[in-house]
């Protein structure tokens, strides 16, 4: 008598799920499944096995196989629960890992991309910017002549950049300084060491230093913009000097080289 | 033959056979049956936690392939389970070679 395909199923369930009751690490129990499932279908197909009753069936498996009780204890031995989960626990801490960092490639990607469209490579905007700095700074630049200064100055520190994208004088002698900090690429996700930003002197070529007397963030960017009053609308020339607790730099930038 | 002695040699015929090519467990019952002339015949219940004890101890890979409507779990062998292939066997060497000594002198003095 055939007692069919759900019979065999049956038989070989049962076997197989004596085995995985003795395997305590669960994780594994879908590839013992899988395994053992695909190996009784090999033996009843060799041994044509397919008309035998549930009964028959049931003991020819455990002849062939072995007591499930036993290779079940035996599979446990090797699939230790601590090491799995200490397995299982990492593979899933190198994913999130992976992810956060892709995900850092990608906003650093959108970052670079952004500002230098908005900003640096669009000049017919520039009185746009300026007009929109001075919303911001609830100055009235509408009507007043500007000097802009693209400098595109990038310095380098050891976990980020630091952009420097305009400068622009205008004719009542304020200064706007347009930049932005960018977080380099790190596993981590190590957060940006530059804390943005009311130390960053100006000196121009008489050695006359000014201070910020605004600081604005602007937009997702990081972009940040700071006003500088009484800078002559004729200055030649301008040194940054910036400090932190473990960095610092100084750059010096001369109009001619960028109007 | 008695058990200790296909327990013994087991390592070297699994890896062996798997560094021939992948293969899944029901093929490496049935060729070591073939290939020792039933000499060596192994319960699924022994092969298995073998096999999983070498994927654990990083001497094979394993994949699941799908093949006439059957999904089976092919294990492969990794540089690691060769190097030890090569460790295992030289040993078996060392055994055969000193087993022989060992009897060749009983056949002497059988002979004398």
């Amino acid at each position: 008598m055939s007692w069919g395909h759900s019979s065999m199923s049956s038989v070989s369930n049962s076997y197989i799920k004596q085995v995985l009751k003795q395997v305590k690490f669960i994780v594994d129990h879908r590839s013992i499944r899988r395994e053992l499932n695909s190996h009784i279908q090999d033996l009843i197909d060799e041994h044509q096995w397919h008309d035998l009753s549930e009964h028959d069936l049931n003991i020819k498996i455990h002849e062939e196989m072995g007591n499930p009780i036993d290779l079940g204890r035996s599979l446990n031995q090797v699939h230790k629960p601590i090491l799995g989960y200490i397995w299982v626990v990492s593979r899933s801490i190198f994913i999130i890992v992976l992810c956060l960092s892709l995900l850092n490639i990608y906003k650093t990607m959108v970052n670079t991309s952004v500002t230098r469209q908005t900003i640096t490579d669009e000049k017919l905007n520039v009185k746009h910017l300026v007009g929109s700095i001075g919303n911001i700074l609830e100055l009235d630049y509408s009507n007043l002549k500007y000097r802009d200064w693209d400098i595109y100055e990038v310095v380098d520190f050891d976990n980020s950049y630091l952009i420097f994208e305009r400068i622009i004088l205008t004719e009542d002698n304020d200064l706007v300084l347009v930049y932005r900090s960018q977080t380099k690429f790190n596993l981590l996700n190590k957060y940006n060491s530059l804390y943005l930003f009311s130390n960053l002197d100006l000196t121009d070529q008489n050695d006359i230093q000014y201070y910020p007397s605004y600081d604005v963030q602007m937009g997702m960017n990081d972009m940040m913009i700071s006003l500088y009053h009484g800078v002559p609308f004729d200055t030649q020339s301008i040194k940054m000097d910036f400090k932190q607790v473990n960095e610092s730099f100084t750059l010096i930038v001369n109009g001619d080289d960028y109007e | 033959m008695d058990k200790n002695y296909i327990g013994a040699g087991s390592s070297l015929l699994i890896l062996g056979l798997i560094s021939q090519r992948d293969r899944y467990g029901y093929e490496i019952i049935r060729d070591l049956e073939i290939l020792s002339e039933n000499v060596f015949q192994y319960k699924e219940g022994t092969l298995y936690p073998i096999l999983h004890k070498f994927e654990s101890l990083g001497y094979v890979t394993s994949y699941f392939k799908r093949e006439n409507n059957k999904e089976r779990k092919y294990y492969q062998i990794t540089d690691k389970g060769r190097k030890q292939l090569i460790s295992e066997k030289e040993e078996f060497e060392l055994f055969k070679q000193t087993v022989n000594n060992v009897v060749g002198t009983f056949k002497y003095e059988f002979s004398e």
